[in-house]
C-alpha cells in the first residue's frame, strides 16, 4: 500500500497529522540569509529555526516516523550557494531523514556534500515520462515525485517502467499550471494578495478574474472570467486506481495550512487506504459516498474550512485526475467570476 | 548573430523561407498535441534544406505516448546529417544522446527565471523594505537557474552546448555568465512564457472536449487577458500564457555586447508578420 506523505510547519502539526496516520512527514525550514527571497510560500509555511526542526525530527523518529527536507529553491545561483549550502549542514545536523531537492544546482551542492541521505527529485523537474525518471535516478535520486498533470494511466505507465520509487500528490492545491513552469506567484506583491482573497484566504493567482479580449480586433469577449482557473483539489474517487498504479507514495499539499487541517484530510485517506487494504469495495465506496455528502463522521468532526472548502471543490469536481479539458470553474457554469 | 524564425505551421515557414533568415525553427515549443506529424516535418525539412536554410526541430515538455511519437521524428532528423534539436524535457535530454547526428538545444522551459513573473517590476521595490536585502534579492531574481556552474556542467555532460533564454533587460547582465562558461545563447525576441499547462486554458475557454480530439483553434487564434486594477496585459495562446516586452534598440545594443549567438523571432498568432514589418529594428524579416 502506498505510503502517506503528509505536510507541516511545526512541532503541533507533526504531533497531529502523525496521530491522524501520516507515514511520513515533509517540512521546508526557513534558510537563513534567504528569509525574504519569497517564491511560493510566505514564512508560516516554513519551520523557522533549526532548533525547531530538532523537536519535530525528535517526536516523529520516536514515533517511527521519517522527516523529509524540502529545499524550496527552483533555482541556486552562485550568489545563493553559501547559504544554500549552510543550511544543508545545518538540517543534516538535526537528524533528517531525506531531502527533496528541485534543481541540478541544488543536487551538485549535496553531492560535493558526500551527503548521506536518500534524494527525492521534487516536482519542479517536471517529470512526466519514463526516460525523465531515467535521467534523474541516474543524477543520484531514489525516489520522485511526479509532475501533477499526468492522467492515471500515465502514471501507472512511469511506475511500471521505473527502478526508483515514485510519488504522486493527492490532495490540496493541485495547481492550474505545471508547477515547474509557472511565474504567476513568485513573489508576494499586495495588490495581486489583495484581488486574490478569497473565502479560505488566499486564493492562487490562476483564479484571478480576467478580461478576455480577442487578439484581432481587441473585441472583448467576457469580463472576470476565471479563464486560467484549472485548480484541481482532491482524489478521494480515484483512490482504488491510484492505489493500483503502484505508487510507493501519496503526498498532500498544504505546508501553509494548519495541522489540525492537514490532519484532518491525512485521516480521511489513512482510513480510505485501509478500507481498500480489506478489500471490501462495497464498504469502501459507501464511505467515499457518505465523504462526498459531508455525513461521514470524519467530514462533521473536521475543521469549519475544512469542510467548506471540501464541499465546494467537490461540488465543482475539482478532481486531480479527470480528464483534461473537463473542468468548469463555478457549479457547472464556465468562467463565472461570481464566487 | 544567428537570426532565426521560430514557427509551427507550414505557411508561415514559408513567409519564414522569403525572408532574410539564416535559421528556421520548426515544432511545437508548449504543446505536445500540436508535435507536426512525421510527413510535416519531412515536408518542412525540404521546403528548408531546398532553400539552402538550416532547420532546427523545437519540442514541448513531453508524455510517454508524445515522447513514443517523436522518436520517429528523431530518426528521420538523424538520418540526415546534423540537426539541432530544442528540448523542453529531461526525458526527451536522456534520448537524445542516442542519436549522433542530433544537438541538445536547452529549449526555454528548462531554465528558471523568476523574473518571467508578470508583476516582478513593481513588487520588488514596494514591498522589500531593508535596503541592504533588496539590493540582495534583486540581484538572485534577475538570475536564471544557469547562473551556477555545475547546474550549466549537468547540462554539458549531456552534450549541451546551446540554450534558449528571453528577452528580459534586467536578466541581460547575468547572461554573461552563461557565455563564459561555454554556453551559445539564443535569445527570443517579443515573448516570455509566463505560465505553461496540460489542462489547456484556451481548450477550456472555446469549449473542446478533449485532447485527442482538440481541433487546435490556437493554430490560428490567441486572446489578450487583462485585468485593468493590476495593470496586467498577457496572451493566451494555447496552453501558454505568455507576456509581451518589445525589443528596444538599447536592449540590442546589451545583447551584442554579451555576444549572444542567435536571435530568436516567433511567428504566429500572437506575433504576426505585419507586427513585425513596423518594429524590427532594422533586422530585415
Amino acid at each position: 500500500m502506498p505510503k502517506l506523505l503528509s505536510p507541516i510547519n511545526s512541532l503541533d502539526g507533526a504531533v497531529e497529522v502523525i496521530n491522524a496516520g501520516a507515514d511520513e512527514l515533509y517540512c521546508g525550514v526557513t534558510i537563513p540569509g534567504l528569509e525574504d527571497f519569497i517564491l511560493y510560500r510566505s514564512r508560516v509555511c516554513e519551520i523557522p529555526t533549526y532548533q525547531k526542526l530538532g523537536e519535530v525530527l525528535r517526536y516523529a523518529h520516536k514515533h517511527d516516523v521519517r522527516v523529509l527536507i524540502t529545499m524550496n529553491l527552483p533555482f541556486v545561483t552562485k550568489t545563493m550557494e553559501g547559504y544554500v549550502k549552510k543550511h544543508i549542514r545545518s538540517c543534516l545536523d538535526e537528524g533528517i531523514d531525506a531531502l527533496i531537492i528541485g534543481n541540478m544546482g541544488v543536487l551538485s551542492i549535496v553531492k560535493e556534500m558526500q551527503v548521506d541521505v536518500p534524494l527525492v527529485a521534487s516536482t519542479f523537474f517536471v517529470s512526466m515520462n519514463c526516460e525523465a525518471v531515467k535521467l534523474l535516478e541516474k543524477a543520484g535520486f531514489s525516489r520522485i515525485i511526479l509532475e501533477r498533470h499526468l492522467t492515471i494511466s500515465e502514471i501507472s505507465e512511469i511506475v511500471h517502467h521505473s527502478k526508483v520509487d515514485v510519488e504522486v500528490f493527492i490532495h490540496n492545491g493541485g495547481c492550474s499550471n505545471i508547477n515547474g513552469s509557472c511565474y504567476l506567484l513568485h513573489i508576494i506583491y499586495p495588490k495581486l494578495f489583495q484581488a486574490l482573497r478569497g473565502f479560505s484566504g488566499i486564493n492562487p493567482p490562476c483564479t484571478l478574474p480576467l478580461d478576455v479580449y480577442d487578439q484581432d480586433d481587441e473585441k472583448k469577449i467576457g469580463s472576470g472570467l476565471l479563464v486560467l482557473d484549472a485548480f484541481t483539489f482532491c482524489s478521494i474517487c480515484q483512490l482504488p486506481e491510484l492505489i493500483e498504479t503502484g505508487v510507493y507514495g501519496f503526498k498532500i499539499v498544504g505546508r501553509c495550512y494548519s495541522g489540525e487541517y492537514i490532519a484532518s484530510v491525512t485521516r480521511i485517506y489513512r482510513q480510505l487506504i485501509e478500507l481498500f487494504e480489506l478489500g471490501s469495495k462495497e464498504h469502501f465506496q459507501k464511505r467515499v459516498e457518505s465523504i462526498k455528502m459531508g455525513r461521514d463522521p470524519l467530514i462533521v468532526d473536521s475543521p469549519p474550512l475544512f469542510q467548506l472548502t471540501q464541499r465546494f471543490m467537490c461540488e465543482q469536481k475539482r478532481c486531480y485526475y479527470r480528464p483534461f479539458f473537463s473542468l468548469r470553474t463555478v457549479r457547472g457554469i464556465p468562467y463565472n467570476a461570481n464566487r | 548573430m544567428i537570426i532565426s524564425i521560430q514557427t509551427e505551421n507550414l505557411s508561415l515557414l514559408k513567409v519564414a523561407l522569403d525572408s532574410n533568415c539564416d535559421t528556421v525553427r520548426f515544432g511545437s515549443e508548449f504543446c505536445e498535441l500540436k508535435i507536426p506529424r512525421l510527413k510535416l516535418l519531412k515536408k518542412a525539412y525540404k521546403l528548408t534544406t531546398d532553400r539552402g536554410k538550416e532547420l532546427d526541430f523545437v519540442t514541448p515538455r513531453l508524455s510517454d505516448s508524445g515522447l513514443q511519437m517523436i522518436k520517429e521524428h528523431l530518426d528521420f532528423l538523424n538520418g540526415n546529417g546534423e540537426v539541432n534539436v530544442i528540448f523542453n524535457d529531461l526525458g526527451l535530454l536522456n534520448l537524445l544522446h542516442r542519436y549522433s547526428n542530433l544537438k541538445p538545444h536547452m529549449g526555454r522551459q528548462l531554465v528558471y527565471v523568476p523574473a518571467r513573473c508578470p508583476w516582478p517590476e513593481i513588487s520588488v521595490g514596494d514591498y522589500f523594505s531593508r535596503w541592504m536585502s533588496r539590493r540582495r534579492l534583486a540581484k538572485i531574481f534577475y538570475q536564471t537557474s544557469l547562473n551556477y556552474g555545475p547546474t550549466i556542467q549537468f547540462f554539458q555532460k549531456y552534450g549541451v552546448k546551446n540554450v534558449d533564454v528571453d528577452w528580459i533587460p534586467k536578466c541581460f547582465p547575468h547572461y554573461n555568465y552563461m557565455i563564459e562558461n561555454g554556453l551559445n545563447l539564443s535569445l527570443h525576441l517579443y515573448l516570455v512564457p509566463v505560465t505553461l499547462t496540460r489542462k489547456c486554458h484556451m481548450a477550456r475557454l472555446l469549449g473542446e472536449k478533449k485532447p485527442e480530439e482538440c481541433s487546435k483553434p490556437c493554430k490560428t487564434q490567441a486572446f489578450v487577458l487583462r485585468h485593468n486594477e493590476l495593470g496586467i496585459k498577457l496572451f493566451l495562446w494555447g496552453n501558454v500564457v505568455l507576456k509581451m516586452i518589445e525589443p528596444s534598440k538599447r536592449g540590442f545594443k546589451m545583447i551584442s555586447r554579451i555576444g549572444v549567438s542567435e536571435l530568436v523571432t516567433p511567428l504566429n498568432p500572437v506575433i504576426k508578420v505585419g507586427n513585425l514589418r513596423g518594429n524590427f529594428y532594422g533586422l530585415k524579416v
